[in-house]
């Protein structure tokens, strides 16, 4: 018998899924609804836009991180972007999940958000940019804001610095290896990252790139093992319709897609599994 | 395999595709069953093929290929690499553009060649350019244009957008298409499209949220084309662009292959 897939049949009509769950690891909104005023031309950042969009292609839950906790530049504007993502996952928990920033730059702020925050509630996770904070992934300034996410149980979306390394990724997963890492936009290269993904069960990669190589996630599915690549569309940043039929498209087995869609979010993030399957665990 | 088509299904005509060995090590290319395979993997239909070759004049020997290529396999059509040199020393290609317009060429697309003797492709200069510009413009011949490398010029590519936007203010009536524009570039591509009423973007690149409804909201969707970039990109980003944007499906389809058949269809 051979399995019918649902992803791709979804992709090549431009329509919801069906009879499959897909779960997107890496988002981005700012505020419940779009501003009054003058909008970017191409950019709605609310979550209400995010939710319609996500609702086209059948997203059943998204994690983001908040724009405004991303690009803060004072410790104001931080606190004002964790306030804000706590509005919209408790206006829409059914759909969203939230990463806390890690904000390298704000260290005593973000220890101050780790320390208050209930694991499971609003956050599942947490972000680290390392490319718009310029921070390494070895950084001091990160590591102790690593170490209180370790203990809280959340996992950590890292889009690394330019130059971090495999070597770097491989020290880091070793220190923290309680801590899952889903290493953002497909990183690394395929080269090399059989050994280290062999090394460390705690990290992932997920599959949000603009655009990229046919047969790229084939490829890292191949490399890194069908477990530990997730799916990732980078909306409202990236077109999430792109972006979910890049994997829904793929020559994969429907059973390995599910994987990515489903299995392995939920596994990346054991914070959302909860969450998602309540409290008597379904 | 594609599904049947159903109610509601797009079909997709890729104005960007490479057949066949890319000499590169990015990716080695596609032979022309592959190719099949890869469009129909996505759900595209049909795809104006060109193909790589090296060295001077490399666009007679990437012509034969296109043709040999495009024989091939079901739904793929040539796109003519533009003659910028003669085999003949001291003959400008201007006679070779205006046999392969009498033989059935509907478009041409700008190569640069690879060679040891070979500069950055340019698009005025090079023999006979003006009036070059001036016979694709008199057949409505459509033009494509690399656009990847921009917005700065590379050993490759030696031309910018501001380039392209003056050829299609002097050629009012010649209908061009950018290739690959990359996506950060959006606000410089609004204002060429702005300042050139013949210009069309490709979206390969365009992936982010809300750009392509953007452009149309601005612009109008007769201004945009479906171009995968094959083999150096994947066509499902793009496909998915289109298929979930919020546009109307009038648009969608317009985008999805329409724009592309109306260029095509326009020269004597």
């Amino acid at each position: 018998m051979i399995d019918r897939d649902f992803f791709r049949s979804a992709a090549l009509l431009g329509r919801p899924v069906e009879k499959e769950t897909v779960i997107d690891v890496h988002g981005h909104c700012a505020g419940l609804d779009e501003p009054v005023g003058p909008l970017p031309a191409s950019w709605p950042l609310s979550a209400r836009t995010l939710g319609e969009t996500l609702g086209q292609i059948g997203i059943a839950h998204l994690v983001f991180s908040h724009f405004d906790a991303l690009r803060a530049t004072t410790p104001g504007d931080l606190g004002a972007a964790h306030r804000d993502t706590a509005a919209i996952v408790k206006a829409e928990a059914k759909h969203l999940s939230a990463h806390l920033v890690l904000h390298p730059w704000f260290p005593a702020e973000t220890r101050a958000q780790l320390d208050a925050l209930c694991p499971g509630e609003t956050y599942v996770g947490a972000k680290v940019h390392g490319e718009l904070h310029d921070v390494r992934a070895a950084s001091p300034r990160l590591s102790p804001l690593l170490a209180r996410a370790e203990e809280l149980g959340l996992s950590v979306l890292l889009h690394v610095h330019p130059a971090d390394t495999m070597d770097d990724i491989d020290r880091l997963a070793g220190r923290y290896q309680r801590l899952n890492f889903i290493l953002a936009h497909l990183w690394p290269k395929p080269e090399g990252a059989a050994a280290l993904f062999a090394a460390h069960p705690n990290l992932y990669t997920d599959t949000s790139l603009s655009s990229g190589l046919p047969g790229a996630v084939e490829r890292m599915v191949a490399t890194v093992g069908e477990d530990r690549v997730v799916f990732g569309s980078d909306a409202a940043y990236l077109s999430p319709g792109g972006q979910f039929s890049k994997v829904a498209c793929a020559a994969l087995p429907p059973a390995v897609k599910h994987r990515l869609f489903f299995h392995n979010p939920l596994s990346a993030l054991p914070l959302l599994a909860r969450k998602l399957r309540g409290p008597a665990g379904h | 395999m594609r599904p049947d088509p159903q109610e509601g299904s797009l079909e997709f005509f890729d104005c960007d595709v490479l057949a066949g060995n890319t000499l590169r090590e990015q990716h080695p290319g596609f032979s022309p069953a592959e190719l099949r395979a890869e469009l129909d993997r996505c759900g595209v239909d049909r795809a104006l093929v060109y193909t790589h070759n090296f060295g001077p004049c490399a666009w007679i020997a990437q012509n034969r290929t296109t043709l040999a290529v495009t024989a091939s396999a079901p739904g793929l059509h040539p796109c003519f690499i533009l003659p910028q040199s003669s085999p003949t020393l001291g003959v400008g290609p201007l006679p070779e553009v205006e046999a392969l317009i009498e033989t059935g060429a509907c478009c041409f697309r700008l190569d640069a060649e690879v060679g040891p003797a070979s500069g950055p492709l340019t698009l005025e200069h090079f023999p006979q350019a003006g009036a070059i510009w001036r016979c694709l413009e008199h057949h409505r011949v459509p033009l494509l244009i690399p656009g990847a490398h921009l917005p700065e010029p590379n050993r490759r590519f030696g031309y910018t957008l501001e380039a392209i936007v003056a050829l299609c203010s002097r050629h009012p009536a010649l209908p061009v298409v950018l290739l690959s524009p990359p996506y950060g570039l959006e606000r410089l591509l609004a204002h060429a499209l702005a300042t050139a009423a013949n210009l069309h973007l490709s979206l390969a690149r365009l992936a982010v949220f809300g750009q392509v409804e953007a452009l149309v909201r601005t612009f109008g969707a007769e201004r945009l084309l479906f171009g995968s970039g094959l083999p150096f990109n994947d066509p499902a980003i793009p496909c998915g662009v289109v298929r979930y944007s919020r546009l109307a499906d009038s648009e969608k389809r317009l985008i999805a292959s329409g724009n592309l058949e109306r260029l095509l269809s326009r020269h004597d």
